[in-house]
This record gives C-alpha cells, sequence and structure tokens, in this order.
C-alpha cells in the first residue's frame, strides 16, 4: 500500500492537475485579499452576515476568515479527485495494478488517502498563503495565543472532516459507477440533494426534519466555520467520522463484488 | 501430469451473465514452461477467460488455480508473479513512457531504478522513453504494454491479442521477443490471437475456445500429427464411404468433414487403391485430392462443427 501510495505521488506531481489547482488557490486568494473581497458559498443567514461585516483586514483577522470560508475549497479539489481517483477508470489502468494481485481494497484505500493528503496540503496553502499575503499588506495586528490556534484549529479539523465525508461520497460513487461523471455530479449534487429532502421533509414533518439535520453534516459546514454550531463539536465529530467509514466500507464492499469489464 | 506444474488451472471455470454463459464450464491447463496460444473467434470468451484469471472478473462458479493457489487470498498472492496485458494496453497518456515504467515500478515495490530503463530496452522502446504514451502508435502501445507487464519479471506471462497493430517487423521482433523470454527468462506465457498463422509460429500448445467452451487443447506435436497430410474424398455418401473404408481397412483415421466430405490420414499411398475400393461399394467418388492442413483450416472445422470418427 505504502508502494502504490508513493506511485500515486509521484504521479500526480509528475501531471500539471496538481499544479494547475495549486496556482488557481494562489490567483483566487490574491485576488480576493488583495481586493478586500470575502466569497462565501451557500446561503447566507443574517448570522453569517454579521460575522463576515465584522472582518477588519489583516494577518490576524484572515486568517480566521480564511478557515471560516475554507468550504470554497471543495471546488479546488474535485480536479484531485478526478486525477487520482477517475483517471485509472478512464484509461483502464487499474488492470495494471489490479490484475497485479493488489487487492480492490488496499488499491481503493490508497487512492482515498492520497486525495485527503493532497486537500491536506491545499488546505494548508491556502490558509498560511493567504495570511502571509495579507500579512504583507496589511500587517498581522495580533498575537499568536493558545485560543487563537483552538480558534483556528477546531472549525479546521471540523470542516476538513465534512470535505472528507464529500470525498469519500464521491469515491464511492465513482469505484462503484467507474464513471468520471457521476462522481463529478455525485460530488456537487449529493449535499444539495440531501439538503433539499432535509428540508421538504421538515416542511410536512417538523420533528423528523429535525432529527434528520441532526445526523445531516454537509449543510452544517457554514455554521460551524463561523461558530454557530447547534450541536457539540464531539457531535459533528463522531457524524463526520461515521459517515466517512461508513461510505468507505460501502464502497469498498461493492466495488470488490463488481467485475472490471 | 502433477498438479504443480501447472502455472494455470481453471475447474469447470463459469462466467453467466443473467441467462447468457461467458464462459461455460472451462477447465484449462497450462504448464510450466508452454507457451499457450488461446484461439478464439471474437466473442468466444478469450478475454473473459483471461480477465477472471488476472482477478477483473469475479467467475459464478468454478475455479482459477493461479501456480497452485486453493484460495482468493492465495490467488492474489500468486498474481504478483503474473505479468499481464489485458485487451488493449493501457497506461497513462499524459505521462510518457519512462515515466509510466517508473510510476509501476513504484507500485509494484521495485527500488531499482535502471530496470525501467532495461525494460523499455528490451521491448525497442529505449528511443521513445521520452515521448507521452498518448503520442504512441499502437504498435507502440502494445510494446509498453508488453514492458508494464515485463517490469517485476513475472513468472507467467498473458498476452491478450498482442500482435494487433504491429507491422510486419514488429511482429517478427515480437514473435522473437517471446521465444527469448520463453527460452532464456523461462517465463510461462498465454498469448491470444486471431493472427493464427503468428501463434503457430511461437505457441507450444493450444486451447481451442468457442462460444465459452474450451473444445479442445493440444500441444503443437500433437496438432502437427493431426495436420498432417491427409486424401480429401468428395463422395456422395459419406456414412457408408466410412464404415466401408474401416472394414477394408480397421486402423484408418478418418474424420466426416460434412455430408459430402471425408478425410483419411493414413493409407496416404493408397489414394487408388480408395477410390477402387469406393466405386466397387457403390459409392460415387467426385474427387479425391491429397492435402494438407494448418492452423486457421483445423480451427475453422473444429468451431464448424465436423466430428472424429
Amino acid at each position: 500500500m505504502f508502494n502504490l501510495m508513493k506511485a500515486e505521488l509521484y504521479r500526480v506531481l509528475k501531471g500539471k492537475t496538481f499544479y494547475i489547482t495549486l496556482a488557481c488557490i494562489i490567483v483566487y486568494l490574491l485576488l480576493t485579499i488583495s481586493s478586500q473581497t470575502v466569497v462565501t458559498t451557500g446561503i447566507n443567514t443574517p448570522e453569517i452576515s454579521n460575522v463576515i461585516d465584522d472582518i477588519l483586514w489583516s494577518g490576524y483577522a484572515v486568517s480566521r476568515y480564511l478557515i471560516q470560508s475554507m468550504n470554497i475549497l471543495q471546488y479546488f479539489f474535485l480536479p484531485i479527485i478526478v486525477v487520482v481517483m477517475g483517471t485509472d477508470f478512464t484509461h483502464a489502468t487499474y488492470k495494471n495494478t489490479i490484475g497485479k494481485g493488489i487487492s480492490r481494497m488496499q488499491y481503493y484505500l490508497t487512492k482515498l488517502l492520497i486525495v485527503f493528503v493532497i486537500c491536506i496540503f491545499y488546505s494548508f496553502v491556502y490558509i498560511s498563503f493567504g495570511t502571509l499575503l495579507a500579512t504583507i499588506l496589511y500587517g498581522f495586528h495580533g498575537t499568536f495565543t493558545a485560543q487563537y490556534m483552538k480558534d483556528l484549529l477546531q472549525p479546521y479539523v471540523l470542516q476538513m472532516l465534512i470535505m472528507f465525508v464529500l470525498i469519500s461520497i464521491a469515491s464511492a460513487i465513482l469505484f462503484i459507477s467507474k464513471r468520471t461523471t457521476a462522481c463529478t455530479i455525485g460530488y456537487l449534487v449529493v449535499p444539495m440533494v440531501i439538503q433539499m429532502a432535509i428540508a421538504i421533509i421538515s416542511d410536512s414533518n417538523a420533528e423528523l426534519g429535525s432529527t434528520l439535520i441532526k445526523y445531516e453534516v454537509l449543510s452544517a459546514m457554514s455554521y460551524i466555520a463561523y461558530g454557530i454550531m447547534e450541536y457539540s463539536v464531539s457531535h459533528y465529530l463522531f457524524i463526520s467520522l461515521a459517515y466517512i467509514v461508513i461510505t468507505t466500507f460501502l464502497g469498498m464492499y461493492l466495488f470488490n463484488k463488481i467485475d472490471l469489464t | 501430469m502433477n498438479n504443480q506444474n501447472y502455472v494455470i488451472e481453471t475447474i469447470q471455470l463459469t462466467k453467466t451473465y443473467k441467462t447468457q454463459h461467458a464462459i461455460d464450464h472451462v477447465s484449462m491447463h497450462i504448464k510450466k514452461g508452454d507457451i499457450y496460444g488461446l484461439i478464439g473467434k471474437n466473442g468466444a470468451g478469450k478475454t473473459t477467460l483471461i480477465k477472471m484469471i488476472t482477478g477483473l472478473i469475479e467467475p459464478t462458479n468454478g475455479e482459477v488455480k493461479v501456480f497452485g493457489s486453493s484460495n482468493k487470498k492465495e490467488h492474489l498472492k500468486q498474481l504478483h508473479r503474473v505479468g499481464s496485458v489485458v485487451e488493449t494496453p493501457a497506461a497513462f497518456p499524459n505521462l510518457s513512457a519512462i515515466d509510466n515504467l517508473r510510476y509501476y515500478c513504484q507500485s509494484f515495490g521495485i527500488s531499482d531504478t535502471s530496470v525501467a530503463e532495461g525494460t523499455l530496452k528490451k521491448v525497442g522502446l529505449s528511443d521513445a522513453g521520452k515521448k507521452k504514451f498518448k503520442n504512441f502508435s499502437l504498435g507502440m502501445k502494445q510494446r509498453l504494454g508488453i514492458a508494464i507487464a515485463l517490469l517485476s519479471q513475472p513468472d507467467f506471462l498473458i498476452l491478450d491479442e498482442p500482435i494487433n497493430g504491429l507491422d510486419p517487423i514488429g511482429i517478427i521482433d515480437f514473435r522473437e521477443l517471446l521465444v527469448t523470454l520463453n527460452k532464456e527468462e523461462n517465463i510461462t506465457i498465454l498469448i491470444s490471437s486471431h493472427i493464427l498463422s503468428e501463434l503457430y509460429h511461437v505457441a507450444t500448445c493450444f486451447g481451442f475456445i468457442n462460444d465459452g467452451k474450451i473444445i479442445q487443447e493440444v500441444t503443437k506435436a500433437e496438432f502437427d500429427e493431426l495436420c498432417n497430410d491427409f486424401i480429401a474424398v468428395t463422395l456422395n455418401d459419406v456414412e457408408n464411404a466410412a464404415v466401408a473404408l474401416q472394414n477394408r481397412y480397421p486402423d484408418i483415421s478418418l474424420k466426416v468433414i460434412d455430408s459430402k466430405t471425408l478425410r483419411i490420414f493414413n493409407h496416404l499411398s493408397e489414394a487408388e487403391d480408395i477410390n477402387y475400393y469406393l466405386n466397387h461399394n457403390e459409392i460415387k467418388v467426385s474427387s479425391i485430392i491429397k492435402q494438407g492442413t494448418d492452423l486457421e483450416m483445423y480451427f475453422k472445422e473444429l468451431v464448424g462443427g465436423s466430428h472424429h470418427v
């Protein structure tokens, strides 16, 4: 498995997608920070808008803002998911690896882990480069304290986990369908479908709706980012990890059963 | 033969899609050191059979034994000793040939950095190492596919239609490469192809597959014996002719081709006597000619449904 991970990294670093995505993240940061623009994804509630309006432009504030808005990274992750996992199915190169006796479970987990590692790397670049850039442009205007680090780390970990949930769902769809388009649609549409379904259910049955919301973390990303969480941190941690484990095991189980024709 | 000497053994292997048998109770045997030519029409089940051997397709029933493997875990482990090119050669289009090989070296845990260059040289692609796979001709892609399969120095090589796209010189080079791998590196080879004349040159045994069934397995020596010269007789009453000839020549070896043709594989110098004898038994002979057969003719007759008497 370690050999396969090394090989995957070698391939990703030899290709252009990794560098183009990295460049896009940097350009995005240059544009938003230099123009003092706040970009958010999803629906802005009054609570979120209030937090956004309060941003003072400095390295200290931007580091927090970057973590609050890091769900934008899910769109930058998509090309890497396609390159690491989808290319093998598009060009049937899985035959060379699986036909060599590498188990499907190892193969699946390797691909997933590599995507996670690259996404973590991108998120570090996003936060560190953005903070550095803002510090150069506006000064840092703050001090590193334990509370400051906790304020950054907690929403960072929770949001990354939720993005890993999305990646786990997308990879399960990809490995079962062997179609990159299905994976892309799944990655972008599944959260929306879940949220819409819950909204519809909530309209007709408020009690059931609120129970479902409790176990649906995808729509909670913005609230977690802005520290306006309805449930405890451990709740979000547990639910996210449960999603990742369940979708990964389900994906691996089904991938193990299908014929690679 | 001791089962331990089989590199591949399939036992009643079956693959069913809904109600259709893609592979129907196939029992195939490939001995160590063989170059096994798998011969079949399009859709006969060659690739499905190969995919079941390489673990890409799960059998509906039956068993595949790779180097005597007795369960799925052991099957996967023994596949480390197998190199394969299944259907079309697969590689990453945006990577160069050498980068593709380096990728697979790392995947297979090959730490020797010279292996990629050496393998590229072995398949005659050393000048195209920096060229991207997507810019390769079909022949070059075939060579790179074989290079990927050879990287880990396998004991058993599976090549599915490897001659497709090769030019005449490429075919000769490929033939020499196969013989070298088989003789000098002791690699057992399974090769499927439509180009039967080429298979005849390299294979040491043949398996004929039709409609998902292995209909015959023969060694090259046995095949040559079967394809010896024969007397082709065209006549009006095949059944009576066969009975009459068996009475006249108790050791006769003959085969009914169709309702008007039969072939006699011995007594080749007695065509005149055979003709006379058949006429004497009121069987009208239209023609009697001495002929030989080759792999293509043999296969055509085999899948055409003719039978030995």
